[in-house]
């Protein structure tokens, strides 16, 4: 998992990290045990979060076409190993950086479901905010 | 479609973690900005 992998550099970036998935407490729980998460998963089997944030579901194409299948054949040449999508699998994933004043600074709504944003990408936003001045940090 | 906008405020409501416990989601971005990552599979 990328995430996990680079989440010493989200700490340094200044930013909380929490996760969200359709799955029950008891997947969550044995999915941050197989990857030793240290951050918050959050359980929404009901999608209210996901409406919430606009996050669609996608058509079959978006979740199974010849692009996104060849995406997942190389992750796993990487090492990394298809998840079984649970309650819904046309749900499509995001990511939202919220600021302290509890405003949405980036939003990333994936196309389809090998499309997200690049860990570097994301760790680069507090700099750009940070020049634009618009990041409001306690720190 | 329809997308919520950066610069809105961000939905807030009371989400359930992997321990059971309850928490309002905005208390994870009190202290420190917040990287809300939606997943569709846990793993």
């Amino acid at each position: 998992m990328q995430l996990h992998n680079a989440k010493e550099k989200f700490n340094e970036a200044g930013f909380s990290l929490v996760l969200v998935g359709l799955g029950t407490a008891d997947q969550a729980e044995k999915f941050r045990a197989e990857f030793s998460l240290s951050f918050p998963v959050i359980c929404d089997p009901g999608k209210e979060l996901y409406r919430m944030y606009d996050l669609k579901s996608g058509s079959v194409a978006s979740v199974a076409s010849p692009s996104v299948l060849l995406k997942g054949l190389r992750a796993m040449s990487m090492g990394y190993r298809p998840g079984i999508p649970q309650a819904d699998v046309m749900q499509l994933p995001g990511v939202f950086l919220i600021d302290t004043d509890g405003s949405i600074r980036y939003s990333y709504f994936s196309k389809d479901a090998s499309d997200h944003p690049a860990v570097d990408e994301l760790l680069n936003l507090k700099k750009m905010f940070k020049e634009s001045g618009t990041m409001n940090s306690k720190q | 479609m329809a997308y919520i906008e950066t610069h809105k405020k961000a939905p807030d409501a009371e989400v359930h973690l992997s321990d059971r416990t309850a928490h309002t989601l905005s208390s994870f971005w009190k202290e420190r900005p917040l990287l809300l990552v939606f997943l569709r599979h846990f793993g």
